[in-house]
């Protein structure tokens, strides 16, 4: 940011120098202007080859999305060397209008549906279809490179039309996609011959069989990464194999469960240069030859930064990753079923480590060697083993985040899960480590308490808020008060995304967070009480987020309605999937979904979703639909 | 600056409650909305009452009241926040957890005369076991899949009158997914115009209903609502995996 300032600075003073008219843009960076000519361009203002050098510097896409608003000529300059395009709703413009807004455009980054699609709360069938978006690219940008879509409707038309239609394409990345079979993936695999990337993270895949990896041509060679964890068959060893030999760019592969540890080594010695390994099962008997070769070629992966996958890990194996471990500074043990001391055995050996996800199984006594031994970590997420519900005794309580939070100095990312909580742990992880940026704390039993207090858990969270003044995303739980969102709304300034269920008492706790947060710009919230009065206050305030999730909360038809006449640049959604007959004004909706867009109401909206645009006589005059 | 907004007139009109959204699937109970629009037809906002537990450690026999209980955590839709795919693997574990630690308990009561005590033990052992897991369920004809938490079902009758609600609504003459009034099928007894299967772990699609419920849980991945004419053919769990080849579905 600080480079950026400086150029702004440079820039501005030169052009002042100039004298320039320049005007400043009040709509939101999204509005499109016709097109300058070159020669406008040149005459007097900075020669656009100079901008175009100095822009070139400009990575992050907020700092150009703030560079395209100062002037129409810097507006075309940055529309025309902008090569990353990201679009964290695809509902909030239309496909066309980026396609033509950036002619260099070399990547383009999706997002679909509402981040709680991620917990079965969004029905199937709302929407985030992939294919308008690439249809309109791939009859406008042919040389788009690389597609990122997360949370997308992706079907095998989707995947076979970048196949044929981009003749360099080279990246797909897709995240908790679904809607598509490994025939798609074959398309990929067979036509895109300058392919880097396929990596295929959560996502929920059609799996017709392993055959899909076959279709790799012989001559490809070109593969840097490839990940397959979330299918479910099993490919053929030889295919795989081959593939690997004759991939020395291969920094990244992620395997699916189905591949046995019996053939982990052979194909590890065809690949020493990865960076990245995602392991399949675990859990096969070796004899102690098979041991020690595998124990061998692990350690031959001298490049090794980063392990994933693990299922069902056996404790009798730790041993062979002990080679490997100095080096790690990611470990990925959320799948793997092993107990603390076996978990103790393996972190103490990870000095380097920056990224930890592992279960509850860790316990206290397993995060306290993390706070001795990880010095580096940055980023802690613990997931549930469930192990609670068996009533198995595993003790994860609050102290396990309190050690790492003292030990680990550079910690600023953490997600744990934890039946309950305390204020005061709050409180002194709050005091130890002020550098959060990502804090989301699960406790898993709703509205409960300070287990020692009885107290509800609004001061522990008013310590977060306050001392972490970086704090770009929140996620409460336990038992909160109006207060805990008063406090948030006052002290939590850069906050981006926040993540609320089962809290608050009345209207008061929206209205503190809406008014407060300056920088909001996601709010997801469920089963709070709540929703007309506070919503219909802030209205103007939801044009400057992205989104706003509402499920299970006190919002009526009537406010729905509302808010959708008064607010024409919001998409408002009421999404029911079992709509009255009958719907009164005063009946609750089950779950509301608003966001800021640019392109109008949506044309692909299912049956279970209403929006104003579907009954026009309920008063829709002032909206135009196109 | 607003600090305090008035609240009686939004009290007197929400005093009814709030209906529970439950999703994609059904938990616990679900009260089928009436005519009229009334809020309390369709249940209640979640409130700390419902979580009888909370301050203090999970008593173990919550667990036990099988139709009263209120909704556990782990049965509120979407709670805790864990993605499919690691839910998934958590119900694996728990399977394969259960099976195991099923195998030794029932040898352990073989081995002790009979008691009445150590039965109840593995009763309530079973019954503290929980299992979360949604899968999908698909019908024929239907654009839109629905998804289904087989944890909050016990047995197959269960299971088929929840779907049954989901795709043709039992209440007559009202209009379902299908578009169509229909008369409450009997997807169970082979009676009607459709039939439910599932696939299991190794990829198969099977009759529904012939194996014992718990272990049907543990082997299916999703569930589909098949026309009885396509549904010839299909396996079933006492067939021999040659047979069962061929006799695979198109």
């Amino acid at each position: 940011m600080a480079s950026v300032s400086l150029l702004f600075v440079t820039l501005l003073s030169v052009t002042l120098y100039i004298n320039i008219k320049s005007f400043i843009l009040w709509d939101q960076s999204q509005t499109f202007l016709p097109s300058l000519s070159d020669s406008v361009l040149m005459d007097r203002r900075f020669p656009f080859k100079v901008l175009e050098h100095i822009f070139s510097f400009v990575d992050s896409n907020e700092d150009r999305n703030s560079v395209s608003l100062v002037c129409k000529s810097w507006f075309e300059t940055e529309r025309r060397t902008r090569k990353r395009v990201f679009v964290g709703n695809c509902y909030a413009v239309s496909p066309l209008k980026v396609a033509r807004r950036f002619p260099k455009m070399r990547s383009l980054t999706l997002k679909g549906k509402p981040h709680f699609a991620d917990y079965n709360l969004v029905p199937d069938g709302w929407g985030g279809y992939a294919w308008p978006w690439i249809e309109a690219m791939a009859a406008r940008r042919p040389l788009l490179e690389e597609i990122r879509l997360k949370r997308m409707v992706v079907t095998d038309e989707c995947l076979e039309k970048i196949a044929a239609s981009f003749r360099d394409f080279k990246s797909l990345v897709l995240t908790s996609c679904e809607g598509f079979s490994t025939d798609g993936i074959a398309a990929i695999a067979s036509t895109c011959r300058k392919l880097r990337n396929l990596e295929l993270r959560e996502c929920i895949v059609d799996d017709l069989g392993g055959d899909w990896l076959s279709y790799f041509p012989e001559t490809s060679t070109s593969l840097v990464s490839l990940d397959f964890s979330c299918l479910d068959s099993e490919v053929k060893l030889s295919d795989l194999e081959r593939l690997l030999s004759r991939s020395p760019n291969l920094k990244s592969l992620k395997l699916n469960r189905s591949v046995t540890l019996d053939v982990l080594e052979s194909l590890l010695r065809r690949a020493p240069q990865l960076v990245e390994l995602g392991t399949g099962s675990f859990s096969d008997e070796l004899d102690p030859e098979e041991i020690s070769k595998l124990t061998k070629a692990l350690s031959e992966l001298k490049q090794l930064k980063s392990l994933s996958g693990l299922w069902d890990l056996l404790p009798e194996y730790i041993p062979v990753l002990y080679s490997v471990c100095p080096r790690l500074t990611s470990l990925n043990l959320s799948y793997a079923t092993v107990q603390m001391p076996d978990l103790i055995d393996l972190l103490s050996r990870c000095s380097k480590l920056q990224k930890l996800w592992v279960m509850d199984l860790i316990e206290d006594k397993g995060l306290k060697t993390v706070a001795l031994c990880c010095k580096e970590l940055r980023e802690l997420r613990v997931f549930p083993s469930g192990a609670d519900l068996d009533e198995t005794d595993v003790t994860l309580t609050e102290q396990g985040l309190v050690s790492v939070s003292e030990g680990c100095q550079k910690l600023e990312s953490v997600l744990y899960f934890c039946v309950q909580f305390t204020n005061a742990a709050l409180v002194s992880i709050a005091k130890n480590r002020p550098n959060f940026r990502c804090f989301r704390l699960c406790v898993m039993e709703p509205f409960a308490p300070d287990y020692r207090t009885q107290q509800p858990l609004d001061e522990g969270f008013k310590a977060i808020v306050e001392r972490c003044k970086d704090l770009r995303r929140l996620s409460v739980s336990g038992l909160l008060t109006d207060k805990a969102f008063e406090y948030i709304g006052v002290h939590a300034k850069k906050l981006r995304m926040l993540s609320i269920a089962f809290a608050g008492d009345s209207d008061l706790m929206l209205h503190h967070l809406l008014s407060g947060c300056e920088s909001l710009k996601k709010l997801e919230i469920r089963d709070c009480p709540f929703g007309d009065t506070a919503l219909l206050e802030n209205a103007a305030k939801l044009e400057t987020m992205r989104s706003l999730w509402m499920s299970s909360c006190f919002v009526s038809f009537g406010a729905c309605k509302q808010l959708s006449q008064k607010m024409p640049r919001l998409n408002v959604e009421v999404i029911d999937e079992h709509p009255p007959k009958t719907r009164p004004d005063s009946s609750p909706v089950e779950r509301i979904y608003i966001y800021r867009t640019v392109a109008g109401p949506r044309l692909d909206t299912p049956e279970f979703v209403w929006t104003i645009h579907k009954k026009p006589e309920v008063g829709v005059s002032r909206l135009a639909i196109r | 600056m607003i600090t305090e907004l008035d609240m009686g007139k939004a009290e007197s009109e929400l005093e009814l409650g709030l209906g529970l959204s439950l999703g994609g699937g059904t938990a616990a109970k679900i009260v089928k909305p009436g005519g009229g629009g009334a809020w309390g037809e369709r249940g209640r906002l979640l409130t700390a009452k419902d979580f009888p537990s909370v301050g203090s450690k999970r008593p173990a026999d919550s667990a036990s009241h099988a139709g009263a209980s209120p909704p556990r955590s782990s049965q509120v839709v979407g709670w805790p926040p864990i993605g499919s795919h690691r839910m998934n693997s958590l119900v694996n574990n728990q399977a394969t957890k259960s099976a195991r630690e099923e195998e030794e308990e029932e040898e352990d009561v073989k081995k002790k005369a009979k008691d009445d005590e150590t039965k109840d033990v593995v009763t309530k052992k079973v019954n503290g076991k929980v299992q979360i897991g949604f899968i999908k369920v698909n019908m024929d004809g239907v654009a839109i899949g629905r998804k289904v938490d087989l944890n909050a079902h016990s047995s197959y009758e269960n299971l088929a009158q929840t779907l049954e609600d989901m795709f043709f609504r039992a209440s007559p003459g009202t209009i379902g997914l299908t578009g169509q009034f229909t008369k409450p099928l009997r997807l169970l007894d082979g009676s009607s115009e459709f039939v439910l299967t599932y696939e299991d772990k190794e990829g198969d699609w099977m009759l529904v209903g012939d194996v014992p419920w718990r272990m049907f849980i543990t082997s299916v991945k999703r569930l589909r609502v098949m026309k009885t004419s396509e549904a010839t053919g299909l396996a079933t769990r006492h067939q021999d995996p040659k047979e069962r080849q061929r006799n695979k579905p198109v």
